[in-house]
């Protein structure tokens, strides 16, 4: 075989900055990164999910080949950490548990070794007893009164509510003309990134180094920095590429326990997260969402209300932005005159529940979604046309009651539907076809859609500098996580765009909070739409940086030159380029700087608050086959859109959200962390599924909608547009194919049949997402 | 100990002195320093460890080294700079954070060395033992697509 030119010829069109290093494995992750004299960590974990820790026993831990100490509360308590509690939205997290233990899998000890084998043998010799005491693992359990409480200064084990309610329910509720109600309920699942949790610090001077696997390296050195009471500058952060992250990686972990652990033993120390670890660390918040809608006689939407309950493990990591993108989502992107929300996630014994890709949106659209499908049969209405008639439009209110902005559900929802109707080309109303060679007697087709919306991170702050060298090349410095989605390629061609100068000349700088500017964080799809924002206005500052050089290097006014890329040219001809005009000024360099900040704001025209600066806007249509004798669901197209505004890299656009589609059939489909006495399992990713090639739909598509050229054109993350569509668009397909509704995920063959065996599939009558006869 | 073991990896021999059941895996990631073998979940679930074995793909993880002992062995260090898979992923931009993608370059090696030409089906059967949480198989497919396009075509 030989390299074909063809593809060559491909690359040069749209190609990710780094794909050649990335494809042979010459990226360097977190794991890779060696210093001299590390040791390595190994965590002992708690085996119940509430106590009092009565001893931990390090002896014949201590006597083991290679191993250099012992670690337990008793050095936090000497060291006068113990108090200290750590956590971006909500201080609850001690470095190592000290007196009680909150979940099982909790870290009570570590041990300290010359390599990282002898760590987790000796690990295993660390005698532990606790003494257990009563735990609660639901959340409408710790929500009750009397339960055990997680935590002793939180007598209710409320963690978090978030409610919101507009219009008159009582008058919308008297005028309905029928009433629905349902309850759906979602498991806990783990992000399962392939590169688990990492981290190695070192101490030199009183003066912490770290490398980790963090989406928000710059809050992380805030809390390093708060905890170990350094200045600022005191705490350097290096976040090299992530092997995955969807959400897990968001907040700190265990960088407070590393950055102890090296100070302790003044050593570098790295710890990497086990595989079984990982699944104790960060999980996918378990929910019971009740959803209660009415219509009026003409089959309007008149109220909608919803009611969410949330587990959110021992600590709080994301929890408080779960109850609110979930709270807002739930109801969907409707015209909707009257609704309330109610959205509350309480402590529980389980392992921290925190960001999982779609936030908190997938469980909320789950039911919203869902129940709209409901309602559609039930009134005998096309569901897609009864999405139609009640998706926000341009000049609408969502139903907060604030305006919707700038709205595209109904492309997003055209645009998906479209696509499945030309892979899956059959009657309009009527069956899918079976495939070439027909199918067998127990397969059963269907169709479904669902949309969903989610809010962006409001406020929030990002900080760019774009740098010219004198070598010519260009530096783009933010502290954006290249973590896959892209965003070195996105932040690189802005940048260039702006100068006019070629990619090959344009490095994106990994984020190092010594040299790179603040960020808040690469998650909330917003690193496309805020970091690049503020890139774009940083390498605009550069420009004027380097018009003063040129300026001064040819003694002209800066208004008498012309700009082509990087070279300036006077009006009497003479020119100077980037490289030279750095040069000329005697520097290493010119940097422009610029930030971006996007803050809550009040409607001018109506004077609500608004929610989020933007909204995250996807539609999925797919068609599922359902075994009906053996209970599989194979979901067989699926085809999405989502609102992008402009598109910075096509191929990362795709890769983006087909990446939604591909990620959401897993908790849709197998997905489940289930939990006995409060111990996860399964810990292993040959018994915790997660998709594979061959789950793959045999037509996939999706669209990244643009505005047109010309208007204002303002840009979208696709991190999560997507997502949350996919398990209810499956469940409608499901219920299309089979007339059987499922409330409860994953959608699994155990799942399924029993209910199909509950309720026999009907022979006739059932109908599609278009109308009657989705079946065949 | 036991008698060290002698490996050729990308094209050097290479003596080892380990028990006979580390698994390859150990000995060339973190022995050799060959870092695009990965080791995500270490029960052979998800193929990030996958190298070639004269010729075959195996996962590292679950491989002896003492069967690998006087074998080829091919990690993706070992491609040519011009390697015509490493070259089509890139192309295509089939892959995301990259965590998995050497050992998919490795596996769709071992698929094209028994099919130069494999239908979808095929591919699909090959690659279910390596997985992508980032979700880029459409893309990976497309790559395979077109180098088994080349293989149809006579190459």
């Amino acid at each position: 075989m030989t390299p074909a030119g063809h593809l060559a010829g491909l690359a040069a069109t749209d190609p990710m900055v780094d794909a050649a290093d990335r494809v042979v494995g010459r990226t360097r992750y977190a794991i890779d990164v060696e210093v001299p004299g590390m040791a390595h960590a190994a965590l002992v974990r708690s085996p119940v999910a509430a106590g009092r820790i009565l001893a931990i026993d390090g002896e014949a831990a201590r006597a083991m080949p290679g191993v250099v100490r012992v670690v337990s509360g008793a050095d936090l308590v000497a060291a006068g950490l113990a108090g200290v509690r750590f956590g971006t939205m909500q201080k609850d997290q001690p470095i190592l548990a000290t007196e009680s233990v909150r979940f099982a899998g909790e870290p009570v000890a570590a041990v300290i070794a010359e390599s990282a084998v002898e760590a987790r043998a000796a690990a295993a010799a660390v005698r532990v007893e606790i003494a257990e005491t009563a735990a609660v693992f639901d959340a409408d359990a710790a929500l009750a009164p009397g339960a055990p409480l997680v935590h002793e200064w939180r007598a209710d084990n409320l963690l978090g509510r978030w409610h919101a309610a507009h219009g008159d329910l009582d008058a919308a509720r008297g005028a309905a003309a029928r009433h629905f109600r349902h309850e759906f309920w979602s498991p806990a699942a783990q992000q399962a990134s392939l590169e688990p949790h990492v981290c190695l610090a070192r101490w030199e001077d009183g003066r912490l180094e770290a490398w980790t696997t963090s989406q928000n390296p710059s809050r992380v050195a805030e809390e390093l920095a708060r905890i170990f009471g350094l200045a600022p500058g005191g705490v350097r952060l290096h976040v090299p590429p992530l092997g995955g992250a969807y959400g897990g990686k968001n907040h700190a972990k265990h960088e407070p326990l590393v950055a102890f652990l090296a100070r302790l033993v003044e050593r570098p120390v790295r710890l990497a997260n086990w595989r079984r670890e990982e699944f104790v660390t960060v999980t996918k918040h378990p929910a019971r969402v009740l959803v209660e809608s009415g219509i009026d006689g003409e089959g309007r939407l008149l109220y909608r209300t919803a009611r969410l309950r949330w587990s959110g493990g021992a600590y709080a990591l994301s929890s408080l932005a779960v109850v609110r993108a979930g709270g807002l989502a739930v109801l969907g992107p409707y015209r909707i005159p009257a609704a309330e929300v109610e959205s509350v996630v309480a402590y529980t014994n389980l392992p921290p529940a925190g960001s999982f890709r779609g936030l908190g949106v997938n469980q909320a659209a789950w039911a919203g979604e869902q129940q709209i499908d409901i309602i559609a049969r039930e009134l005998a209405i096309d569901p897609v046309e009864f999405r139609r008639r009640h998706l926000v439009r341009a000049g609408d209110r969502l139903w907060t009651g604030e305006p919707a902005g700038d709205v595209h559900w109904l492309e997003c929802l055209e645009a998906a539907v479209a696509d499945l109707d030309r892979t899956s080309p059959g009657p309009r109303g009527g069956a899918p076809p079976p495939p070439a060679g027909g199918d067998s007697d127990a397969i059963r087709r269907g169709r479904g859609v669902a949309v969903a919306l989610k809010h962006t991170i409001t406020p929030s702050r990002s900080d760019a500098s774009v740098a010219l060298l004198a070598d010519g090349s260009v530096e783009v410095r933010t502290s954006a996580v290249d973590m896959g989605q892209g965003v070195s390629t996105v932040l690189a061609r802005l940048a260039g765009r702006v100068l006019g100068v070629g990619l090959e000349r344009i490095r994106s700088v990994l984020p190092d909070t010594a040299v790179t500017p603040f960020d808040a964080t690469s998650s909330s799809s917003r690193a496309t739409y805020a970091v690049g924002e503020a890139v774009e206005r940083a390498a605009t500052d550069l420009l004027v940086r380097l018009a003063e050089a040129a300026s001064a290097a040819l003694g002209v006014a800066p208004e008498r030159l012309t700009r082509d890329g990087d070279r300036l040219t006077a009006d009497d001809g003479r020119s100077i380029d980037g490289a030279t005009a750095v040069r000329a000024a005697g520097a290493a360099e010119l940097v422009g700087l610029a930030s971006f900040v996007n803050e809550p704001f009040v409607d001018p025209d109506t004077g609500v608050p608004v929610s989020s600066s933007h909204w995250h806007q996807g539609a999925v249509a797919v068609e599922v086959a359902v075994d009906v004798e053996t209970g599989v669901v194979r979901v067989e197209r699926a085809h999405g859109a989502a609102w992008a505004g402009e598109v910075v890299s096509a191929a990362g656009a795709r890769l983006q959200n087909e990446g939604n589609i591909v990620f959401g059939l897993g908790p849709t489909l197998f997905e489940e962390l289930a939990f006995d006495d409060g111990r996860a399992h399964p810990l292993t990713l040959m018994d915790y599924r997660i998709p594979s090639i061959a789950d793959l739909p045999v037509a996939l598509t999706s669209r990244a909608l643009e505005a047109e050229p010309g208007t204002h054109r303002e840009r979208h993350g696709l991190g999560e547009s997507l997502i949350p569509a996919v398990a209810p668009a499956v469940g409608n397909a499901v219920a299309a194919a089979t007339g059987v509704r499922l409330t409860e995920l994953p959608l699994h063959p155990e799942r399924v049949l029993n209910a199909l065996r509950a309720r026999p599939v009907a022979h006739d009558g059932v109908d599609s997402p278009r109308g009657a006869g989705g079946r065949s | 100990m036991t008698d060290p073991i002698r490996l050729q990896v990308n094209g050097r021999s290479v003596d080892v002195a380990v028990d006979p059941l580390t698994p390859l895996r150990t000995v060339l990631g973190e022995l050799l320093g060959l870092r695009s073998v990965r080791m995500p979940c270490g029960v052979g679930a998800c193929g990030a460890c996958t190298v070639l074995v004269d010729g075959r793909p195996v996962k590292g993880c679950l491989h002896p080294v003492g069967l690998a002992a006087g074998r080829t062995i091919l990690t993706a260090e070992g491609l040519p700079p011009d390697d015509p898979v490493a070259a089509a992923f890139a192309a295509r931009n089939a892959f995301q954070c990259g965590f998995c993608s050497p050992g998919f370059v490795m596996a769709v090696h071992g698929l094209l060395a028994e099919d130069r030409a494999p239908d979808d089906a095929t591919v699909r059967a090959a690659l279910t033992g390596n997985l992508c949480r980032c979700g880029s198989y459409p893309l990976i497919l497309e790559a395979v697509r077109e180098l088994a396009g080349e293989g149809g075509a006579g190459r």
